[in-house]
């Protein structure tokens, strides 16, 4: 069951260029006002990162190459406006974090996107990105003794930013699905 | 106005081509992974403390990041201490002091200490090159490294979309605000975590609901039809440029050449 259209679609036409663009500008524009500016949910881990969805729903939407650079890319964004810094396996971690929904963009039917299964798949595939790209992170922090030196300590990083990230991702992700499949239904080029 | 912290100026790094500051920041990132000998990384430290203050970033623009960065150094290092010293095995440590399942050992203070300097060294590069970099030179900076133009432009059009959203967050913000919408909301993890949706499904829907538009138009303009296109802004090397390459590729022999001299954590006697 393969979700892309009959013909075959590069990765890098003009719509996956702009995707990546939209995706990284998106992700970094909602993440530093709810990090910096503590919007809504403030006070609480779980709130850290709710827009970890928007690179999962690109991933799961455009593939994972553009869900990749909108967590790469945006992460990079974001950390450059909310404080000038960059931190290359955090960064490379977020990108992970998007192209492991990528999956569904592979498995799941684009007119299937607004039904049940396609929604439980997102949510899965949000659940496993959330612990591969925050592993990713917190192991290179490990591994190069990146402010961790410890396996307890890269553990405790790992547990509460993949809880979270899988948290918020698990919930977000199939509803912004689900919007992006009403709003886009009916309009045979936005598929 | 949330935008990237770039401060003009006329200081070296303020002179420098983007392309040399970016090798900068690979040095550093190599300084990081490649030495686990504390005597050497004093010398990324330093440097980077010292390039930091020659940029002249005015402080009291930079505070709010700095409060933000020694928050999460603060955090980092507690977390790291806790396990540290609950557990960190090398052959015959040299406790100095021990209370509960806790040891404060001598190895372990060296091994702590070496994790936050690599952090904070990478922290305060990257903060000076961003800081003294014009964000709009990025995209013609890695076009100039050979970086495939479409992959320069997804940096080019995001940096150029990035405050659209963020206005379109406002606007949503007080535009839900004004129908009842709560900030703060109350309850636990699940209703707080919905809270964000009125404010993110209306703008992310937009913004996507717009890609097509757009690479509709590129293409009418036969975006991807050159292997090469022109940017209105571009960088060239000077002089000084030359020198920092030259400079920073010796300081990367150097540090091959002490990497491969000390390839172990060092601990006093």
């Amino acid at each position: 069951m393969l979700g892309t259209k009959g013909m075959k679609e590069s990765f890098f036409s003009a719509k996956q260029i702009v995707a990546m663009a939209v995706g990284t500008a998106l992700y970094a524009a909602l993440t530093i006002p709810f990090n910096v500016l503590q919007i809504p949910g403030s006070g609480g881990l779980v709130a850290i990162r709710p827009t970890v969805a928007i690179p999962m729903l690109f991933g799961f939407v455009f593939g994972p190459i553009t869900g990749f650079v909108s967590g790469l890319l945006g992460n990079i964004l974001s950390d450059q406006v909310s404080f000038g810094g960059f931190f290359w396996n955090w960064d490379i971690g977020n990108g992970l974090l998007g192209a492991v929904p990528g999956i569904g963009y592979f498995i799941v039917k684009r007119t299937d996107w607004a039904k049940a299964r396609a929604l439980l798949t997102s949510s899965v595939l949000a659940i496993v990105g959330s612990i591969v790209g925050i592993g990713f992170a917190a192991m290179t922090d490990l591994a190069f003794q990146i402010g961790l030196s410890t396996l307890g300590a890269a553990l405790a990083e790992f547990y509460s930013a993949a809880a979270t990230d899988a948290v918020n991702g698990a919930i977000l992700t199939p509803i912004l699905l689900l919007a992006y499949a009403r709003a886009t239904a009916g309009r045979a080029r936005r598929v | 106005m949330i935008q990237i912290k770039y401060f003009p100026g006329t200081s070296l790094l303020h002179r420098l081509d983007p392309r040399v500051k970016f090798l900068l920041v690979a040095l550093f990132i190599f300084a990081e992974v490649a030495f686990l000998d504390i005597r050497i990384l004093i010398f990324p430290i330093v440097a980077s403390i010292l390039l930091y203050l020659s940029a002249r970033i005015p402080f009291k623009e930079v505070k709010g990041t700095w409060k933000f960065l020694l928050g999460v150094i603060g955090f980092i290092t507690s977390v790291n201490a806790l396990f540290t010293f609950l557990g960190y095995n090398v052959p015959n440590p040299h406790i100095i002091v021990g209370f509960w399942v806790f040891n404060i050992t001598t190895e372990g203070i060296v091994i702590m200490l070496a994790s936050l300097m690599r952090f904070l060294s990478l922290a305060t590069i990257s903060m000076c090159v961003v800081n003294t970099t014009d964000p709009g030179l990025y995209a013609p900076a890695l076009a100039k490294l050979k970086v495939p133009y479409k992959g320069a432009f997804v940096v080019d059009l995001s940096m150029r979309y990035f405050p659209v959203y963020v206005e379109e967050l406002e606007t949503t913000m007080n535009a839900q605000m004004a129908r009842g919408f709560k900030v703060k909301a109350k309850g636990g993890w699940f209703a707080r975590i919905l809270n964000t949706v009125p404010l993110i499904v209306p703008v992310a829907m937009t913004s996507m609901l717009s890609i097509y538009d757009v690479a509709d138009a590129m293409e009418l303009r036969a975006f991807g039809a050159e292997k090469k296109r022109t940017w209105y802004r571009t960088v060239n090397f000077k002089q000084i440029d030359y020198g920092a390459t030259i400079i920073l590729f010796a300081l990367l022999v150097v540090a091959v050449y002490l990497r491969i001299k000390f390839p172990t954590p060092w601990f006093p006697t």
